[in-house]
């Protein structure tokens, strides 16, 4: 069902002939300029690397930088440890304030990934570089994670945002084009413009004629016999890669100011702002403990179980949490939930007091909803009113019933105080949302949970420790990067050890 | 009706078996008096929660305490139920989250939410995995069995190791594999995939040990045959052939032949197939009407033709099915929807519809149940999940119908698989397609030989 409300809103978007809000309120904060950086990437064809990277950092000019061989290390780290000096300086102010990283799509978080993957765990490089660069390769790891978390700020995604924001006139697939969604959100824009825009290459990698144009240089470069030639080639490569940064870096920008107007920002995205300013305290507590102990979190997954199911305990709650702040104050969230049948819109049709018992008062409501929708809630499941900011008015779906003859399906609900807290419900009111308990605060605390066993093992206290130590044994082999002599000069830093 | 011979066969069949899962109770109390691991791998309807209680039977015997953790607040009180009729109520305690439903499940059964009331003695204390998972201390108790095992994340029985050194894990191999909702590429690589079922994982990792029930006490003959491709360990039926059958009075009125024809089958075997024409115009809808419309159909058809149920070995001998002896289930709710839209209005509340995943630990006599690739004509990862497939081919006790679309079998012998898992991991997309294959082969080669 909630695939047929994209398709209902798909449809409505092509009917009015422009991009179409999805979304009430704006869900992520939209920081002030000089709390948020920009960052885009180029890669060489047929390597993984990154050969050139442009940064802004609030209102300062872009910086651009290159190598002309995204296949010589040696270059590539120093250039990762440039902009990671200044990536790591961004996210460590220390005056509080939330900080973001914003990126113009997919391929450039994959990026991300990838110099985390590279540099993390690098062990040789040139003693000045090698600190700097499992720097960043940390500050990658957690901001790459922040792209797949909804409960954070710190990474935005722009093709991500502007997709959940609004649905467009086209096929799912070309929703992933920056440059064609932004050529959409124009003012007075149609078809013709974002096709036009969809032909120019906005991903991490160059339009194939562009990167063989450089072919010959890169050539040049390599056997060139004299500095003064070398130069000439790289100025050559660094023109043409600084043109088609410029280029992205451009949309970038114009795709953050049209997400920051779209509509006023949800009051729940200050939870979110909140809780990636703690994501960033509690990294700086991360940096101390590897400072002290050499210990690093791998960038690449979880082996040790505990690790693992602390980590995924709490992906899952970050998931909870992100809707339990944005619903309450979007009525699209509301209808998103609605249509995957994990809320129902009603009519109250009773409301009572009734005995519970000896002592125990409560209240008591029937709502009658549209029988046709599906319905993920059961029997005994909890729900609030949409309605109620701090959720602690709890109600218990006691009885669900269809009535086919006339479409509706009646829900009885037991409030689990005698008097709920919410918008105060009375017979006749119409419309109501019931929408299922979000409580991040279970998932967080499995994950103390697990972290509890780990420290019960520790110290024997947990009688299954036993079983603990087994399933983290026969750890694979230490992934962690190798040296290797690329061209003789110089050492290298490897990673696919 | 079998001849006195057979019907002799069947009940020895049927004693071996009872003796061999009596075995399998006591072998598991006894491997669980030093810490261990145990993994009981069961087909459908083969007595995991049997098996279970039995082994609560030998702890409270031997005056020892014993945790049960359940999937849901629902089989834990199933569980106190089951416990309270083989041991005395009092020695059951439902161990409840601090604002649960105080009512006990059973009479006698004790119920509390703190760890320090619960009641001193030999005692089963019966909880959620969640419940076990967040509290801070539990009370003392020397064994966690833990039901539908196959439904725990790995992450969810991690804390458990808090209280005991010795686990029993019982569940079904070929359920749908448990509930995620965050994003899991990050683990899995892992070697200790937090999302995955732990039993899997502990099968996996270290040594534990395995144990399979041997058989199914709720298929027919030939449905343990079908689905035994969906599992790694052999079992059988505890019914002999021709020892389940269902018998329709004769056909008349204006119904799809197709219909009468599946029934008819099913007077002969367990399984038979409905194939809907491809619509003239147009896709495949989700929610598609016409194979809504036949599952219906067969709901009606069936209790209009006065279904009868006739078996040896169980509680009776012949039943006339009533509607609440017939299911129907579908891979999505929209489809689930689609059906109770077609059904009749006074069996919609009495004909179980419902998807696969809220068919788990359920049965009925008859049921109808849609492909899950009906309406796919290029299925995906989700699709060739074989889970629920499992699900449905495996909650009737007589009959099951399938109803789909006839580009089916061309569908699966269309699809090249592409090995899309990561590294390390099984291909469980080549392993569905195998699995939907057989299954569909096997359909085919029913018909023919009808």
């Amino acid at each position: 069902m909630a695939a047929e409300r994209d398709t209902a809103l798909r449809l409505r978007a092509y009917l009015a002939g422009k991009p179409v809000l999805k979304l009430e309120r704006r869900p992520i904060p939209v920081v002030a300029a000089r709390d948020r950086m920009l960052a885009v990437f180029l890669r060489m064809g047929g390597e993984s690397s990154p050969w050139a990277i442009a940064w802004k950092c609030g209102k300062s000019k872009a910086e651009f930088r290159s190598v002309p061989e995204a296949r010589r290390r040696t270059d590539v780290a120093t250039m990762a440890a440039e902009f990671g000096d200044v990536l790591c300086g961004h996210f460590e102010s220390t005056d509080g304030a939330l900080r973001q990283l914003w990126i113009p799509g997919g391929t450039h978080a994959d990026m991300l990934h990838f110099i985390a993957l590279r540099y993390t765990r690098a062990k040789k490089a040139d003693a000045a570089l090698l600190p700097r660069l499992n720097r960043v390769g940390r500050r990658c790891s957690q901001l790459f994670d922040a792209t797949q978390n909804p409960n954070s700020a710190l990474c935005v995604d722009a093709t991500v945002r502007l997709k959940e924001m609004f649905a467009f006139p086209c096929e799912p697939v070309r929703e992933n084009h920056l440059g064609f969604l932004v050529a959409w959100l124009a003012p007075g824009a149609c078809a013709t413009q974002a096709k036009a825009a969809e032909s120019l290459s906005v991903s991490s990698s160059l339009d194939p004629e562009i990167d063989r144009s450089l072919v010959a240089d890169v050539e040049g470069w390599n056997e060139a016999s004299s500095e003064t030639i070398r130069q000439r080639h790289a100025d050559r490569i660094h023109k043409v890669l600084e043109g088609e940064l410029r280029r992205r870096l451009d949309l970038l920008q114009t795709a953050l100011a049209v997400y920051d107007e779209a509509a006023a920002e949800n009051p729940g995205a200050q939870s979110i702002a909140l809780s990636s300013i703690q994501e960033l305290a509690r990294f700086g507590g991360t940096e101390a403990f590897v400072a002290q102990t050499g210990i690093v979190r791998s960038p690449e997954t979880d082996h040790s179980p505990t690790t693992a199911a602390m980590s995924y305990a709490n992906k899952d709650a970050d998931m909870i949490a992100a809707r339990a702040a944005l619903v309450p104050f979007d009525r699209s969230c509301q209808e998103e939930l609605i249509a995957e049948g994990s809320a129902v819109r009603g009519d109250i049709i009773s409301v009572e007091s009734v005995t519970l018992g000896m002592r125990k008062l409560r209240r008591q409501a029937v709502i009658e909803t549209d029988g046709a929708l599906p319905l993920r809630l059961r029997e005994s499941d909890s729900v609030v009113i949409a309605g109620d900011l701090d959720s602690k008015g709890v109600w218990k779906i006691t009885a669900i019933s269809d009535d086919p003859k006339r479409g509706v399906r009646t829900i009885t609900l037991l409030s689990q105080q005698a008097h709920p807290t919410g918008p105060q419900l009375k017979r006749g009111l119409a419309g109501v949302v019931f929408h299922e308990k979000l409580e991040p605060e279970l998932r967080r605390r499995l994950a103390r949970m697990v972290g509890g066993t780990k420290s019960g093992a520790d110290d024997g206290t947990a009688r299954g420790a036993w079983i603990l130590k087994k399933l983290a044994e026969r750890e694979p082999p230490d992934t962690a990067p190798d040296v290797e002599q690329f061209d003789g000069t110089a050492t290298e830093v490897v990673a696919d050890a | 009706m079998p001849s006195r011979q057979v019907a002799a066969d069947g009940a020895k069949h049927r004693e071996r078996l009872k003796a061999q899962m009596t075995k399998i109770a006591a072998d598991l109390w006894a491997t669980a008096r030093s810490p261990s691991v145990t993994v009981v791998s069961s087909p459908p309807g083969a007595g995991k929660t049997r098996t279970l209680v039995a082994v609560c039977q030998h702890a409270i015997k031997a005056r020892k305490r014993v945790g049960v953790a359940c999937q849901t607040n629902a089989q834990a009180d199933d569980v106190c139920r089951r416990l309270a009729s083989e041991i005395d109520a009092t020695r059951v305690c439902r161990y409840i989250s601090s604002s649960g439903d105080e009512t006990p499940p059973v009479a006698g059964c004790n119920v509390e939410s703190a760890a320090n009331n619960v009641p001193a003695g030999p005692m089963v204390v019966v909880g959620t995995t969640m419940k076990w998972a967040l509290i801070d201390t539990a009370p003392d108790i020397d064994l966690i069995l833990i039901d539908e095992a196959w439904q725990m994340a790995l992450a969810s029985f991690i804390p458990l190791l808090r209280f005991s050194d010795r686990f029993i894990l019982i569940g079904d191999p070929g359920q749908i594999p448990p509930v995620v909702s965050a994003p899991t590429e990050r683990w899995e690589t892992s070697t200790n995939p937090p999302h995955r079922a732990a039993p899997e994982v502990l099968r996996e990792r270290m040594q534990v040990t395995r144990v399979s029930l041997p058989a199914t006490w709720r298929l027919p003959h030939d449905t343990a045959n079908l689905i035994r491709d969906f599992y790694d360990f052999e079992f059988e039926s505890a019914a002999l052939e021709g020892e389940r059958s269902l018998k329709f009075a004769a056909a008349n009125g204006d119904i799809a032949a197709g219909v009468d024809r599946a029934l008819d089958q099913l007077t002969r075997r367990s399984i038979a197939r409905v194939l809907v024409p491809m619509p003239k115009a147009g896709g495949l809808a989700q929610a598609d009407p016409d194979v809504a419309a036949v599952a219906a159909a067969t709901v009606v058809r069936a209790l209009e033709r006065k279904a009868t149920a006739r078996a040896v070995g169980r509680d009776f001998m012949s039943k006339m099915l009533k509607p609440t002896d017939l299911g129907v289930a579908a891979s999505h709710r929209t489809m689930v929807q689609a059906v109770l839209s077609k059904l009749p209005n006074e069996l919609r509340t009495q004909v179980k519809v419902d998807t696969a995943e809220r068919w788990q630990g359920l049965e009925r006599e008859l049921m109808v149940v849609v492909h899950p690739l009906s309406s796919m004509e290029n299925p995906g990862e989700f699709d060739l999940e074989t889970g629920r497939l499992c699900v449905m081919a495996s909650r009737h006790q007589t009959g099951l119908v399938v109803v789909g679309r006839a580009h089916i079998g061309e569908t699966l012998d269309g699809i090249l698989p592409v090995a899309s898992q990561p590294i390390g991991q099984p291909d469980a997309v080549a392993r569905g397609l195998k699995r939907h294959r057989a299954f569909w082969k096997h359909l085919d080669e029913s018909e023919r030989d009808a």
